[in-house]
């Protein structure tokens, strides 16, 4: 029923929809095409290997991740359900493929948007964009959380340390349960890294250019309204959060879009601190696991009997 | 259902947004003259319609070829005006719409009318780029030298066609679509069999938008329970976002009975993007769908199915080859609301290589494809030979071979005889809850027929 409400509302919206042949791409086609079908926004662009390239390892990496798991709805972070039991390992590495799947997917979608709306800079809607093309590669993305002019701006560095307090202080002063069993070390290894390393890369460069490089410069464009934009960019990425982190999603995609419009369309203060707040996040979260196997870890709450893995 | 709800909602969001984009589109000539007018341009279009090239002559003025639309123009040149480079009005068309069905057809005839062989790659350029699928068969009588005399060609804001496929055949081993092998063997039986599919296209300024409907019924001779009808409505929207590039939208349902029972639903909707390069064709699609399969031993198999295709068509001289690739993944409802310990939920990939040679008149077709398809968790169940409690994942490879010819008979009439050669290997037996261990030989000859309003 949800599916063919969806489908009624897209066919309200495409009847309704002026447009014409034009000389060159539209960027906005090319980047939402892209972010629905994988492999589209290279493939009109005109590099169908790379389009092919792009979609065997997005679609492979994310339903590779469902092999040998429980699946679960689909979120920001992939589909694959833990497990509360020893058996983490398969469910840890499917989850680390659909989250790099997906956060390629979402970089990629970026990407091709991007050149598309470079190669169409003289038209004129393109030069009325209210909020201006991030014009960055990749590897500026990457380095962006390691910038100093990043990390020192008073955007980012309140936030991350406002949010270590936070983060450790609830670390502190919530019980862990114990586990009544051993993750295995390569597991426990394999988690930790997952959380502190591959989530905040991907994350960071996978979803701040799609949320705050595109999709909210596409809806400030038709909106004409800042206000607007930010709003529907983090109710999208809001909407594709797991419910638990609905709230943090909501206010963070605020936040990142509000970074996003005080830097003139630059993202990479918004990567930065998107990065390190995940990276504390992760190891937070890795922490926990340890203390719930009753290990010590720096500031080591009190542990209770009984069990969940903390996902 | 979080996936389809954020398809939903980008498919939106993209919606509204291209919106914001029209203002992209190369302006259009200056509108105040009276030949760029709509009238004046449809008045052109009906002298055409009339064959009365003499009054296009007359009413296009020399000085108004550059305010007139890419397909007027091309209809102007190929009525021949005196005193003007027809080649060079071509072009001009062309290079305004290089992609345009009318203008490459317009042309295409008017070389043809003066040389076959110079027609040749021009009739080849219909065959790869035309959007409408008779323009493409019309492409292909020419080509195959089935025509003598050029056809006259009815031009109209709206296009229909249809395709009609009337045959019989003989299969080794007939069962339900999601069926294993049947208990107590095969059954080969003769059958009979009628496909028609119909649509309705209305082409506007930023492309078109259409109905088509697809109907099949086959009939077993000797297992009429396997009978299956079958439909499917799609109504796809068509933008052309750039010269080469079309995006589709294609929202769809299907509705099947086996017998006189329901025996699949399905709805859905893709998102299908088209480039058209001078040396292949190439599309991708999305599509999200769910389906409910209302026969009890097959429902288990229902659920939401992403899908993604991968097609390239290359078109040297008289060949056609083609390859696809697709990856399906379906999440079977059943696998996490009932818990129960046969799972479903899997991940098909696939690929098909396509071959067809024009011959004089005579067409022939070869295609192969093969599919693997990996279920995500192991099945436990009791064997039912054994009795013993087994644990085992399904992983099959399915691999299909289908050579064929067709043969004009009369006009729009053609004979199509194929034979189908299906296997199935799977680590699921006799002893496990399915065999999917199968092999199907189908031989079939078919008549088939098409009509349009062209």
């Amino acid at each position: 029923m949800k599916t063919l409400l969806i489908t009624i509302l897209v066919l309200l919206q495409v009847l309704a929809m002026p447009t014409r042949a034009h000389a060159l791409l539209n960027p906005s086609a090319v980047g939402w095409g892209n972010l629905v079908v994988p492999g589209l926004g290279a493939t009109l662009r005109g590099y169908p290997r790379q389009g092919l390239t792009e979609a065997g390892l997005e679609l492979g990496t994310y339903f590779g991740g469902t092999y040998g798991v429980r699946e679960g709805g689909f979120t920001i972070d992939g589909s694959v359900k833990v497990p509360t039991s020893r058996n983490m390992l398969s469910p840890v590495i499917g989850q680390s493929l659909q989250e790099f799947g997906l956060k390629y997917h979402f970089h990629n979608t970026f990407y091709h948007y991007q050149q598309a709306a470079i190669d169409a800079q003289d038209t004129e809607s393109e030069r009325n964009k209210k909020q201006p093309l991030y014009y960055g590669s990749w590897k500026d993305m990457l380095g962006a959380p390691f910038q100093w002019k990043n990390l020192s701006s008073i955007w980012v560095f309140p936030l991350i340390t406002a949010s270590a307090a936070y983060l450790i202080y609830e670390y502190q002063n919530t019980e862990v349960k114990r586990f009544g069993f051993r993750v295995s070390r390569d597991a426990e290894a394999l988690y930790g890294f997952q959380q502190m390393a591959v989530i905040p890369i991907t994350g960071a460069i996978g979803e701040e250019p799609l949320f705050r490089g595109f999709v909210m410069r596409e809806m400030r464009a038709n909106t004409g309204s800042a206000v607007a934009a930010l709003a529907i960019q983090s109710a999208m990425f809001t909407l594709v959060h797991p419910s638990e982190l609905r709230a943090s999603g909501f206010l963070s995609g605020i936040y990142f879009g509000m970074m996003t419009n005080h830097f003139d369309g630059n993202i990479e203060p918004a990567i930065a601190a998107h990065f390190w707040v995940n990276v504390i996040d992760g190891l937070i979260a890795y922490w926990t696991l340890q203390r719930s196997q009753g290990k010590e870890t720096p500031f080591a709450p009190p542990i209770t009997a009984n069990v969940t893995v903390p996902f | 259902m979080i996936a389809a709800r954020f398809f939903g909602l980008a498919v939106l969001l993209a919606c509204l947004s291209f919106s914001a984009h029209a203002d992209d589109a190369v302006p259009p000539p200056e509108p105040n003259a009276k030949q760029s007018s709509r009238d004046f341009q449809w008045q052109i279009v009906e002298f055409f319609n009339s064959e009365r090239c003499d009054l296009v002559r007359d009413a296009a003025k020399p000085s108004s070829y550059s305010l007139l639309r890419p397909n007027i123009l091309a209809i102007v040149a190929f009525c021949e005006p005196r005193g003007q480079d027809h080649e060079k009005l071509f072009r001009e068309a062309e290079k305004r719409d290089p992609t345009g069905d009318l203008i490459m057809v317009l042309h295409a005839k008017y070389v043809w009318k003066r040389s076959k062989e110079k027609a040749r790659p021009l009739w080849e350029n219909v065959l790869k780029h035309a959007r409408n699928t008779y323009l493409k068969s019309m492409a292909k009588r020419y080509l195959e030298g089935e025509v003598e005399k050029d056809e006259i060609l009815h031009l109209s804001p709206w296009s229909y066609q249809g395709k009609f496929r009337l045959g019989g055949g003989y299969e080794s081993n007939p069962v339900f679509p999601y069926a294993g092998n049947p208990g107590g063997g095969k059954r080969p039986q003769s059958y009979g069999t009628f496909k028609a599919n119909g649509g309705v296209q209305r082409w506007v300024s930023f492309g078109s938008y259409a109905a088509n409907y697809e109907g099949s019924y086959v009939r077993y001779s000797k297992s009429p329970e396997l009978s299956m009808f079958g439909n499917q409505l799609e109504v796809p929207i068509t933008f052309r976002l750039g010269a080469y590039e079309d995006i589709v939208f294609r929202p769809f349902a299907g509705l099947s009975y086996a017998g006189s029972r329901s025996f699949e639903q399905k709805m859905g909707f893709g998102i299908l993007g088209v480039a058209y390069r001078p040396e292949y064709k190439q599309s991708v699609q999305g599509s999200i769908f769910t389906n409910n399969l209302f026969f009890p031993e097959f429902n288990a198999e229902e659920g939401t199915h992403l899908r993604f295709d991968y097609n390239w068509e290359f078109f040297p001289s008289r060949w056609t080859y083609r390859f696809q690739a697709f990856m399906e993944h379906l999440r079977a409802v059943n696998d996490f609301d009932n818990g129960t310990d046969i799972k479903h939920s899997h991940t098909d990939l696939g690929g098909l290589f396509g071959l067809q040679l024009m011959g004089q008149g005579i067409t022939y077709e070869f295609d192969f494809s093969a599919s693997f398809r990996l279920d995500s968790l192991p099945s436990e169940y009791t064997g039912r030979q054994s009795g013993v409690r087994l644990r085992k994942r399904r992983n099959d490879v399915t691999i299909d071979a289908k050579p064929g010819v067709t043969i004009p008979l009369w006009r729009d009439f053609d004979l199509n005889a194929f034979y189908e050669y299906t296997r199935t290997f799977s680590p699921l037996r006799q002893d496990d809850y399915t065999d999917y261990n199968m092999e199907d030989h189908a031989i079939e000859l078919v008549l088939l027929t098409e009509f349009s309003n062209y």
